[in-house]
């Protein structure tokens, strides 16, 4: 579903850091995945290399087969439909409802009005901001923005999720909720469903895949139940 | 959020830039607009004058009347004569003294008349621009005259003038234009930087690029087309209280009817031209926005 074959990503000049070296991961399709390390780590780099905001210096990454290092710039758009990203700031439409926020994706793709009002008030409902619906994000407190950037990933009913810190401004009951639409999601729909996180509420979930990153390497991969508590890892707890 | 929406909804988000821009393309098709009204008028008169184009043909004083209507007959032989009308010395005199002020008793005082008898040929229409009326003149001409009038420096003059009118026009159109384009262009500019962080998200959520161009270049579209309503109803305006006055003032020299309103097709022509100096605003903004934006 999704590789990373060889990656390598540098910003600006060659010589300067690389924020993500040599990786080579592999998320089957329905896998729930963690992605964790200290900031600048390289964990949003990875999940920008999926969704295409950035691409690869050296190496490839495929999702669903498709080498994004190679794709035409005319055809991102077409990728980033099949996937939902949910971002750590939300980045919803101030001006615009959480109906409009949500149906967004869906309007890019063309769908038909009753179509848009039927599964934007469905996922609404799942997320529980059915009753929100006409309200603007900065009427919603912080679970519940997140709430609606979820509704406004999960709308186009994609085969993968990315979450890029979903929980990190939200206190730890709500980080468990976020997490367990995410984890609904990857068990319903079985999308693949990657988590980029440093929240501890999260990584404590049991059976769960971890990867952890430092300065752009791949130290540890493997799942919650083994490998994070035989290997504690110093930079996760200094988040 | 279909584009129309999203494009209203920027034109309501800024409305005092939009009814700038929009005044801003409504002044610029007023001027064309106007200069279209002077040029149609200037060439109205032209052509007015252009019927009036006739050849003075001045008898010598020896010619007698014999000689007079053997002449006149040949000329109305000619192809590209219309009518030729005899003038005689009193009719001249008389005419004269009409026509200046006080001149008819300063006329009355000579003792003989100094004005001569004339042979006014009138020329056919395909006859009458100054090349055409220069060949002809030439061909008029006969021993029994002494001298040929054909005002043609006049007429080649006023030619000149009407054509440097027209063309200037044009060359100020052009430009008028082009800043037409330059400042709504700005707008949308302005438009598109105001709504960067929108564009940024519709684009993560698999919007294509002309997805998100499509609402800047519906509004530049709609900025255009409503400075060219603006336009088209100030030159009515215009026309209706301003100029109208002007009517009787130019029924003295150049005869009645010289100031048509710009015929329905301008005024579509107009509005049409807003909407497409708009988008071509538009247009030339986001193509000039950055890879990032749009």
């Amino acid at each position: 579903m999704i590789r990373f074959v060889d990656v390598t990503k540098t910003y600006g000049s060659t010589s300067a850091t690389a924020a993500l070296e040599s990786v080579n991961l592999e998320f089957a399709k329905g896998e729930f995945a963690f992605v964790t390390g200290p900031s600048g780590a390289g964990k949003s780099s990875l999940l920008k290399l999926v969704y295409a905001a950035e691409r690869p210096t050296r190496g490839d990454v495929l999702v669903e087969g498709r080498s994004v290092g190679r794709l035409h710039p005319r055809s991102i758009p077409y990728l980033r439909r099949n996937l939902g990203v949910v971002f750590q700031d939300f980045e919803l439409l101030p001006r615009r409802s959480v109906f409009d926020n949500v149906a967004l994706p869906l309007e890019v793709c063309g769908v038909d009005r009753d179509d848009i009002e039927r599964r934007v008030r469905d996922v609404l409902a799942k997320v529980g901001l059915g009753r929100k619906a006409e309200r603007r994000p900065g009427e919603l407190s912080g679970g519940e923005q997140q709430r609606a950037a979820i509704a406004r990933a999960l709308v186009n009913e994609p085969s993968i999720v990315l979450a890029d810190e979903p929980t990190g401004n939200l206190d730890e009951a709500l980080s468990g909720d976020i997490l367990g639409l995410l984890r609904r999601l990857c068990d319903d729909q079985g999308a693949t469903v990657l988590v980029a996180t440093h929240d501890p509420v999260l990584l404590a979930e049991p059976n769960s895949r971890i990867v952890v990153l430092e300065q752009g390497r791949v130290v540890s991969d493997g799942n919650s139940d083994d490998s994070m508590r035989d290997e504690p890892d110093e930079t996760v707890r200094d988040d | 959020m279909r584009p129309v929406r999203r494009a209203l909804d920027g034109l309501r988000e800024y409305p005092l830039l939009a009814l700038a821009t929009a005044s801003t393309v409504a002044t610029v098709l007023v001027l064309l607009g106007a200069f279209t009204g002077v040029i149609l008028t200037l060439s109205s008169v032209l052509d007015r004058w252009g019927q009036d184009v006739q050849v003075s043909c001045y008898l010598l004083d020896s010619v007698d009347d014999e000689a007079i209507f053997r002449v006149k007959a040949e000329l109305e032989a000619m192809d590209e004569v219309a009518a030729v009308s005899y003038v005689s010395k009193e009719e001249a005199l008389e005419r004269f003294g009409r026509a200046v002020d006080g001149m008819e008793r300063i006329l009355a005082d000579l003792d003989h008349n100094p004005l001569p008898a004339s042979l006014e040929v009138r020329l056919h229409e395909t006859w009458q621009s100054p090349e055409e009326v220069k060949r002809v003149a030439a061909a008029l001409a006969r021993p029994e005259f002494e001298e040929l009038d054909y005002s043609r420096e006049w007429v080649e003059r006023f030619h000149t003038f009407v054509s440097l009118m027209r063309l200037s026009a044009l060359l100020l159109g052009a430009l008028l234009l082009a800043g037409a384009v330059f400042l709504v262009g700005n707008t949308i500019r302005i438009a598109i930087y105001a709504r960067r962080d929108e564009l940024r998200i519709v684009r993560l959520v698999g919007g294509t690029r002309w997805f998100a161009r499509s609402p800047f270049l519906l509004e530049g579209g709609v900025l255009g087309l409503l400075g060219g309503v603006l336009a088209a109803t100030l030159l009515f305006g215009l026309h209706r209280y301003a100029l109208v006055r002007l009517q009787g003032l130019l029924d003295v020299f150049v005869g009645a009817d010289l100031l048509p309103f710009l015929p329905p097709r301008a005024l579509v022509a107009l509005v049409c031209a807003g909407g497409l100096v708009g988008l071509l605003g538009a247009f030339t903004s986001v193509m000039r926005a950055g890879e990032d934006v749009l």
